[in-house]
């Protein structure tokens, strides 16, 4: 049989419309199972939740700025009120990233 | 919510630019499609492959062209990927009668047709990944 450009492009023809088919099989059940909206409503939810979280540390982040401000006024008062300096509880530290935790050594 | 805005405003939802542009290949595949399947390339197609699969290579263009121009407008990820994959087809079955064309030594342009098919085919599956993962567009 001899192998024209003819030939090949129906072979490449059915192969891809064989590859289509199974997917558009798959695509109108699940669109008619309700899957697709499903899927939506779920995607949905991931990106809301995002949002969520964002606008939490946002919140968590202002409120701790604001308790920052409070301490720093609360040892300029300490000490103009005659408590000597050297003496006031450190100010906490921020653990280094990376850095071994209680966890890691469990 | 500028997304709500967006939907009232404007008939292309966001991503905009790539919904736009992606509906712009589209079309221009379907149009491809017409011209191959109404006979416009009578050397390259007709002369090489014969007017039968000139006419199937065109319809498959068309085709996909269409669902897909459909499908990116609505947001349906599952039909455009099925339209991906009949465009994809379309311009895979360009292939042969362009490089046969190409190897007569005719034409030199053919080359550059053939660069850009391969080229399109390359764009097909880059999108075909992208949304590779939802039936439906999130944002849709």
């Amino acid at each position: 049989m001899n192998v024209t450009p003819e030939l090949i492009t129906a072979i490449l023809g059915v192969g891809g419309l064989g590859v289509a088919l199974p997917k558009i099989i798959d695509g109108l059940r699940a669109w008619r199972s309700g899957r697709a909206d499903e899927e939506k409503v779920n995607n949905q939810s991931l990106i809301k939740r995002l949002i969520e979280a964002e606008g939490r540390a946002e919140r968590e982040a202002v409120f701790r700025r604001a308790i920052e401000e409070y301490a720093a006024a609360l040892r300029v008062l300490l000490v103009q009120l005659g408590h000597p300096a050297d003496k006031l509880p450190p100010w906490p530290v921020r653990k280094v990233e990376g850095a071994p935790t209680r966890h890691d050594r469990l | 919510m500028r997304h709500d805005i967006a939907a009232r405003v404007r008939w292309i939802r966001e991503p905009r630019a790539i919904n736009a542009a992606q509906f712009l290949a589209y079309i221009m595949a379907g149009c491809a499609g017409l011209l191959a399947a109404a006979g416009g390339v009578p050397t390259l197609l007709t002369g090489t492959i014969g007017p039968v699969m000139s006419v199937a290579v065109g319809s498959v263009l068309g085709l996909g062209g269409a669902v897909g121009a459909l499908a990116v407008l609505t947001g349906h990820w599952w039909a455009e990927r099925v339209a991906l994959l009949i465009v994809g087809t379309g311009w895979v079955m360009l292939l042969p009668a362009s490089l046969y064309y190409a190897s007569l030594g005719k034409s030199s342009a053919v080359w550059l047709i053939v660069a850009l098919v391969i080229t399109a085919i390359a764009d097909i599956f880059k999108r075909y990944r992208r949304i590779d993962w939802a039936y439906l567009d999130p944002t849709k």
